[in-house]
């Protein structure tokens, strides 16, 4: 398994290397550059010229892009044009409170749609199956700024409950992973479902039931651990998502985390921010996936064994 | 099964309906927009309220929260000049002397006097004050300002007029000018000549120049999401009534004002248009209404084959119903703009007369324009509101025959492709300080912010010979006649004055709700029931 996570970490070599160099040469083929924004009102168009060569756009884009690398392999992911702080700082000052609003939503989402999705698909055509599916669907359906809004409507407005905007309390959270977590609860609730589904026919499933197993065990002990395996992918994309930053509801919210920087960064062609954010957000995505991917082998003895026969084959 | 879909989805309506009733604000909505020429309800009144201070014996809430639309993304003052960092930048640095924003009055601030020795020379008297790191303020610190500023982005080019500034002694700095410029006092009321400490930028460059001699310290600075900044106890004009001030970005519009209404903040900045009226009926909170001085314009590119042909531009200023534009932008909430020139600016021309709304005549200058049969123009604007107005213009344009093609862009490919003079028309707005020589930022030759790349010899000559003339009637003739050529010329067709809004805390005083959006928070209150 170690040189497997070896293996995948190696991975992000070239991958990194790929995303910096599309995401820098995209953001350098938009119209417009970081020299407009920063340039005050009564700038001259020759000091616009010269402030565009002080920041090196007199350059060719390639020239530019290695020597943005250059600065990266020395760890250096460069220093913002608008606040002068080094992306390294920027980005991880905010990545606590996008990952406090992933792990919140992720935490809603899976407290309630994994009980839903077993009841669907346990109780297939009911009314109960039909009304899980609906809210689903208008979960899926509903737009995150709209329901953002509602909720602080509802709960800090009207009832006084919870404060509309900012961080640092648990109060705080409450409104923001609801509204991302709804979205998230929705496609999470299908997939249970769908997989539960696939599960619950199965003949070792009718053999538990014969042996006398409770039903409840049948559900939550056997057919539950199988259907798993969908639902950890499900959620790990979700949360690799998430920690790219929920950028409608931190607007709403006025939450700093990480989608809104990388968004205000866009539109000031803020280069080094733009493209240290998207390198940064890379690597803790791959990471997120292989500790999901790790999580199978957890959860299916089948997967650890293929690790297992691996490590003996190259043993042997 | 369909009752269950029904029931379902009528609890999702009552949650809704839920959300939308249960405050009564929320459910106001916003009823027809005032006329385009009715006067600003508070425009005149509201600077004067920061004079009205409270009885003594009144509490003020300690914590105020300012929720602001944009972010604060630095604190160095000359590196930056936007309203955004102006509402900071006032509250923590003096300048020598400050403005009235709405008449263009001088009044001292950390010079106590001044006079002039000569056309080109100042001296200034200092008064006995403090930075917040406890250091007087000395000639020394304020020939280090202006010297530092020399290099900084955002007041380099604004200190070009001054040849040297000199200390002569501790209490007394001189400043020598290029040439004579009346705006000089003006220029270094600006924020960017906010007077640094010395010692404090010298011993850390990288944070030094937080330390001002203004009402507030600053506490503690998180870029692109608040600043909090505390009472300076040993500000020169008294500690200032609120102990502590936040300035937090609230990106959302509705969000903000939320806040507001919830009580969470305290000053709401510019609510949207169409929340207005919510805010007028909601009893907790209160609405400031001010005339701006930004103009909504659209301007062609002079250097353009097609929109170099003045005719042609003249016939778009006759085929242009601005007020139109205004009501479809801005919900009416504005004031039509005659001139491209300030309201407040000096050599502005109350009911200048511009060109009519006249479809025949416009017709009739297409003909000698050489477009009888029309012609195809492209118009660049920014995402966001001012595509309405682009749209508007699409409809208005078509009338004589103009088949407007919109190009949307973002606001940095906006400026480039205005700077670069890739574009035909477009629509854009500007806000004007009180300093007549504001007009070189739109006519003057090579301005970044001349977007339409305009340039007529006699009004680059009348600029000339309006910032150094001390006469003042003389000075108007000569902004006057820039105004009447500009006119003729029209390399821009001024739409209308945006106007202000603020919602604010129903127990707030102490702030100058200036014309320009530079609002001064310095007094600022909220008085405790």
């Amino acid at each position: 398994m170690y040189r497997y996570v070896i293996k995948r970490l190696l991975m992000l070599i070239p991958v990194v290397i790929g995303v910096s160099f599309l995401v820098f040469m995209v953001i350098n083929l938009a119209p417009g550059d970081i020299i407009s924004q920063i340039a005050p009102e009564d700038a001259t168009v020759e000091e616009l010229a010269e402030l565009r060569a002080e920041y090196g756009f007199d350059k060719p884009t390639i020239v530019r892009y290695f020597n943005y690398m250059k600065g990266m392999l020395r760890g250096d992911l460069g220093t913002s044009y608008i606040t002068g702080e080094p992306v390294f700082e920027s980005y991880m000052r905010r990545l606590p409170n996008t990952l406090a609003l992933a792990l919140a939503s992720i935490f809603v989402s899976v407290v309630i749609s994994i009980p839903l999705g077993i009841i669907s698909a346990v109780k297939q055509g009911t009314w109960k199956d039909n009304v899980t599916m609906v809210v689903a669907l208008l979960g899926l359906s509903m737009p995150n700024f709209w329901l953002g809004l509602l909720l602080i409507i509802l709960f800090a407005l009207n009832w006084g409950l919870l404060p509309s905007y900012g961080y640092g309390t648990f109060k705080h959270l409450i409104l923001p992973a609801i509204t991302v977590g709804t979205g998230l609860t929705a496609m999470l609730t299908r997939t249970t479902r769908s997989s539960m589904l696939d599960v619950v026919r199965q003949d070792y499933l009718r053999t538990a039931r014969a042996k006398g197993v409770s039903e409840r065990d049948v559900i939550y002990k056997h057919a539950l651990k199988n259907a798993l395996i969908p639902i950890i992918t499900v959620v790990g994309t979700q949360l690799a998502s998430c920690l790219g930053g929920a950028l409608i509801t931190e607007t709403v919210f006025a939450w700093p985390g990480v989608g809104r920087l990388i968004l205000d960064s866009v539109n000031s062609r803020d280069i080094p921010m733009v493209t240290g954010c998207i390198i940064l957000k890379t690597i803790t995505i791959s990471i997120i996936l292989l500790i999901v991917d790790l999580l199978y082998a957890v959860v299916d003895p089948r997967i650890k064994a293929q690790y297992a026969g691996r490590r003996k084959k190259s043993n042997g | 099964m369909k009752k269950i879909i029904t029931l379902a989805l009528a609890a999702m309506m009552l949650l809704s309906m839920a959300a939308c009733s249960g405050n009564k604000t929320a459910e106001s909505a916003p009823t027809a927009a005032p006329a385009a020429t009715e006067a600003p309800a508070e425009a005149t009144a509201a600077p004067a309220e920061a004079t009205a201070a409270p009885a003594a014996d009144v509490k003020y809430k300690e914590s105020l929260v300012i929720g602001l639309k944009a972010q604060i993304t630095t604190m160095d003052i000359q590196s930056v000049s936007n309203v955004a960092h102006n509402h900071p930048f006032r509250l923590t640095h003096a300048n020598l002397v400050t403005m009235n924003l709405d008449n263009g009055e001088i009044y001292p601030d950390l010079a106590e006097s001044w006079n002039w020795v000569d056309n080109t020379t100042i001296e200034f008297k200092l008064r006995d004050a403090k930075f917040h790191n406890g250091e007087p303020v000395t000639a020394q610190d304020v020939v280090y300002t202006f010297e530092r500023g020399r290099d900084g982005i955002a007041s380099k080019n604004k200190m070009k007029p001054a040849k040297e500034v000199i200390a002569v002694d501790e209490h007394t700095v001189r400043m020598v000018l290029e040439s004579p410029n009346v705006d000089w006092l003006d220029t270094i009321a600006l924020p960017v000549f906010g007077i640094l400490s010395e010692k404090a930028c010298k011993a850390d460059p990288d944070k030094g120049y937080m330390i001002g001699a203004g009402p507030f310290v600053v506490d503690e600075f998180v870029s692109k999401d608040y600043l909090k900044l505390v009472r300076f106890e040993d500000y020169f004009e008294g500690a200032v009534p609120t102990k502590s001030l936040t300035l937090r970005y609230i990106p959302e519009a509705s969000a903000r004002l939320i806040a507001l209404q919830t009580g969470e903040i305290d000053v709401c900045e510019n609510p949207d248009t169409i929340e207005v009226e919510t805010v007028r009926n909601d009893k907790n909170v209160k609405l400031i209404e001010t005339d701006s001085t930004s103009c909504q314009f659209f301007g062609f590119n002079c250097k353009n084959e097609l929109t170099s042909n003045k005719k042609l531009r003249q016939a778009i200023a006759c085929a242009v119903n601005k007020n139109d534009i205004m009501q479809a932008t801005v919900n009416g909430y504005g004031r039509i703009a005659d001139s491209f020139w300030g309201p407040t600016q000096f050599g502005a021309i109350e009911n200048f007369q511009t060109w009519p709304h006249d479809i025949e005549m416009a017709k009739q200058l297409m003909k000698e324009a050489g477009f009888e049969n029309g012609c195809d123009l492209e118009i660049t604007v920014a995402s966001g509101a001012r595509v309405v107005t682009a749209q508007i213009l699409q409809a208005e344009l078509k009338e004589i025959g103009i088949n407007v093609k919109i190009n949307e862009v973002d606001s940095a490919a906006m400026t480039s492709i205005t700077n670069e003079a890739k574009h035909q028309g477009f629509v854009f707005g500007i806000a004007f300080n009180t300093a007549g020589d504001e007009v070189r930022r739109i006519y003057g030759e090579g301005s970044s912010t001349n977007r339409s790349h305009y340039r007529n010899e006699r009004v680059l000559e009348l600029m000339d010979i309006a910032i150094a003339e001390f006469d003042t009637e003389a000075r108007k003739a000569e902004y006057k006649e820039i105004q009447e050529i500009a006119k003729d010329d029209i390399p821009v067709i001024p739409l209308y004055y945006e106007k202000n809004f603020w919602a604010v805390n129903k127990n707030l005083g102490g702030v100058t709700w200036y014309a320009s959006s530079n609002v001064d928070f310095s007094n600022v209150y909220v008085t405790v029931d």
